[in-house]
């Protein structure tokens, strides 16, 4: 825990020192917040829901989207990068000499600090949709959404571990990055909305729908337990599954190049 | 001189042809990225619709299906990407062996840009063929339509050809932090070329701004075309259309690469 703090302040003094780049981030962010705002407002210029679901019921699931999106951008994704920059170069050696447990510091070595900007947008855009919904949020409800967000963060989690460890075999990764990212911006719809193949594919190959589309659901009070529960047992499944993953590969298939 | 150039562009075709052949995988990768836009945008406005009830703005159901699938395909021979590659160009110093070379710069791109597009072609039409079964398009072909079809989809690729190297050199030459001005140019394409939806769906707002810019003579215009949705006096406007913002750009496009290559110091020699 002190390890992560740690991390947090050293991506902050690193993105401190470029100033530029902060504002350079914030002018992104409110281009693709805008972009998110306009399409949906175009969408409902001709309709008043779609896929049963209204403007201020979408908005929570935008809203999501964006806290999902700037918790990846901000540890996962830079550290798993990180990680296969690492195994390509050999310089994973560095960090599997130090006296910590290696996929934490796989996962959550590198801080891209910019990123609170999406989170607090995220988080300010589902609080704004909430109240204009009136929704009054019943405990029963609070604690399926706080599963499902939870159990999603964790699958998310999960599939990015697996995704960096497979660097360990095959060399050129970065792709498969872009495919995620492709793939993760098709989350700012209800999944319900896709045909099939892509709905599945979605859920089990890239799991944008149960960390994005299944806890707005909860929010909104239309979930049954039993998707929670498959969801969280799912999420505790893929958790062990990709720790496992991780340290057969790291221990028993990385071979080192610096030594 | 022509034939110069026509041998060096079957160098750098050739080239570019055996890479994407070689990486088969991160070419596939890349075809995800542009096919699945449109089919979000196809999902959500075929649901738009059912909940609406009837077509929207005459767009039934079915025509919602085929414009995104032409969508698809119109994008895919019109795209184009220095807007990616030019950052790194400048940053990484790549552009100071480029420019000793004795042609044109704009003519590796260009074969890069081709090459992909021959090599990606059988995969977008057999996805194409795909989603038409998934999604239930309907068609009403007019052969003439069909005709001038293809004249308009090529003055859309030169078109957007040059818009798109005319931004990714400007950027990269003056600022050398892309990224930014990427991610405008990007929302700009898709709010007003028809990326996200048919122009006439839009509100009065953004089809006003549409108009005023070139971006909607490279997607909205040659698909709406193919769909026979477009009038002959409307086809022939929008030939000088194309032709007038082509003629522009390309000016444009002299001007802003001089005062570039004046500014360039080269980084990372």
């Amino acid at each position: 825990m002190d390890l992560l703090l740690l991390f947090f302040k050293l991506g902050f003094v690193t993105e401190a020192e470029y100033r530029m780049n902060f504002y350079l981030h914030v002018f992104e962010t409110s281009v693709k917040f805008i972009t998110g705002i306009s399409v949906l407002w175009v969408v409902f210029s001709q309709t008043k829901s779609i896929g049963g679901w209204s403007w201020d019921e979408l908005m929570v699931v935008l809203g999501l989207w964006f806290i999902t999106s700037g918790l990846i951008n901000m540890v996962i994704a830079p550290s798993i990068k990180q990680f296969m920059t690492d195994v390509w170069k050999g310089t994973l050696d560095y960090v599997l000499t130090k006296p910590e447990n290696h996929q934490f510091m796989a996962s959550a070595r590198k801080v891209a600090i910019f990123q609170v900007i999406d989170l607090l947008i995220g988080i300010s855009v589902l609080s704004t949709a909430l109240v204009r919904l009136g929704a009054v949020i019943g405990v029963e409800q609070a604690i399926m959404f706080s599963l499902a967000l939870f159990s999603g963060g964790v699958i998310l989690y999960s599939f990015w571990v697996s995704l960096g460890t497979l660097a360990i075999w095959a060399v050129k990764l970065e792709n498969l990055v872009l495919v995620f990212f492709a793939m993760f911006e098709a989350g700012r719809w209800p999944a319900g909305l896709y045909p099939f193949w892509l709905r599945y594919s979605l859920t089990f190959l890239v799991p944008v729908g149960l960390a994005i589309t299944v806890p707005s659901e909860a929010l909104l009070g239309r979930l049954h337990w039993s998707t929670v529960l498959l969801s969280s047992a799912w999420a505790v499944v893929t958790f062990f599954a990709s720790a496992w993953f991780f340290n057969f590969g790291v221990r028993k298939r990385y071979m080192g190049a610096s030594a | 001189m022509m034939f110069r150039l026509f041998e060096l562009f079957r160098g750098y075709f050739r080239i570019n042809m055996v890479r994407f052949l070689a990486y088969r995988v991160e070419t596939v990768i890349w075809l995800v990225g542009m096919i699945l836009p449109p089919v979000v945008f196809l999902s959500v406005w075929q649901s738009a619709a059912q909940q609406a009830g009837r077509s929207l703005a005459g767009f039934s159901r079915g025509d919602i299906a085929t414009y995104f699938i032409a969508v698809m395909l119109v994008n895919h021979v019109t795209q184009a990407w220095a807007v990616f590659l030019w950052e790194s160009y400048v940053r990484e110093g790549y552009l100071s062996y480029v420019i000793l070379r004795p042609n044109p710069v704009m003519f590796q791109d260009f074969a890069e840009n081709v090459a992909f597009k021959v090599a990606t072609l059988p995969v977008m039409l057999l996805t194409a063929v795909g989603l038409a079964a998934t999604f239930a398009p309907t068609l009403h072909w007019k052969p003439w339509a069909v005709v001038a079809f293809i004249p308009a989809l090529l003055l859309a690729f030169a078109l957007r050809f040059t818009v798109d190297w005319i931004t990714a050199t400007w950027a990269a030459l003056n600022m050398t932090k892309v990224d930014a001005v990427n991610v405008l140019f990007f929302f700009i394409l898709l709010m007003t070329s028809g990326q996200m939806a048919p122009l006439p769906l839009l509100p009065r707002g953004i089809q006003m701004v549409a108009n005023a810019l070139p971006f909607r003579w490279m997607l909205d215009f040659p698909v709406r075309l193919l769909m026979g949705r477009v009038g002959t006096e409307e086809a022939l406007i929008g030939f000088a259309a194309q032709a007038g913002w082509l003629v522009a750009m390309t000016g444009i496009g002299f001007v802003a690469w001089r005062s570039g290559m004046r500014k360039f110091t080269a980084v990372g020699l």
